[in-house]
């Protein structure tokens, strides 16, 4: 038997308004994470095709979205 | 400019230009510096006080914030069974205190880490008017009183227009305020 509380919970998780809203939360926490990854790799040395390797997209995609605001960016190596 | 500008005025420019970037604003406009005002314990803030306006009054004013909050951003994440505070603690773990930080919507420019937010034409007219407020009352710098009343100057400036709406809304007009200010504040030449 469900409770009423865990309808409750239920409907909210197949709410497209949260569910969309947490998507969006999510891709902000990747931004944040992408960020501070790409820049310890720079910090570390890696070269941006190194980089771009890893995240599997292209030099010049992870060039254009962080080359200017990363330590270490003053290379284009 | 800034040099000519008291601590307290320094400190409202910054606690705008955070405060925009925090709601996820693209500028920092003169309800933000207004806001900023109501903050501290400078003589523009004490004046507001008087005259019945918060931070809650203005943040009311400057209506919901573009992006959520961290607080809510870690409440949607939930939903999905993602706990923010343990990924921000291992972040922290390895990379040291504040690693994870928020990445401002607006796009960043080529000078700076991270988006510095640019001015609005209303938030440069009101250095402007509070540089003149300023030389007006023979102030040796430029002080948060003056950057208040440098936003009423605005607000007037455009007397259909949505800021002297707002201000008027709070209920503030620029005669009472300056008054306020100077009584606040005697000085030899008013």
């Amino acid at each position: 038997m469900t409770t009423a509380p865990q309808l409750a919970a239920a409907a909210d998780s197949s709410d497209p308004h949260t569910g969309l809203r947490a998507v969006a939360a999510l891709r902000r926490l990747l931004e944040q994470l992408e960020a501070l990854q790409v820049d310890n790799a720079r910090q570390n040395g890696w070269s941006w095709q190194e980089i771009a390797a890893a995240l599997g997209v292209s030099r010049q995609a992870v060039h254009k979205k962080h080359a200017r605001h990363t330590r270490g960016s003053s290379s284009n190596a | 400019m800034l040099e000519r500008f008291t601590a307290d005025a320094r400190k409202v420019v910054v606690v705008a230009k955070t405060k925009a970037a925090e709601r996820g604003d693209a500028s920092v406009g003169p309800l933000h510096l207004l806001s900023a005002l109501t903050t501290g314990d400078s003589v523009a803030t004490r004046v507001l006080a008087d005259l019945g306006v918060d931070t809650a009054a203005v943040d009311r004013e400057l209506g919901p914030a573009s992006e959520p909050t961290e607080a809510e951003d870690a409440e949607l994440l939930r939903s999905l069974g993602i706990d923010l505070d343990e990924i921000r603690r291992r972040a922290e773990g390895s990379f040291g205190e504040g690693a994870l930080q928020r990445v401002p919507a607006a796009p960043r420019g080529p000078l700076n880490r991270f988006a510095r937010s640019p001015f609005t034409d209303d938030a440069k007219r009101t250095l402007v008017e509070s540089l003149k407020e300023a030389r007006a009352s023979h102030a040796s710098q430029l002080g948060s009183e003056h950057l208040l009343l440098g936003i009423l100057r605005v607000g007037d400036s455009n007397p259909r227009g949505p800021l002297r709406k707002t201000l008027g809304a709070l209920g503030l007009d620029y005669p009472t305020t300056r008054q306020q200010i100077q009584s606040r504040q005697p000085r030899a030449s008013a």
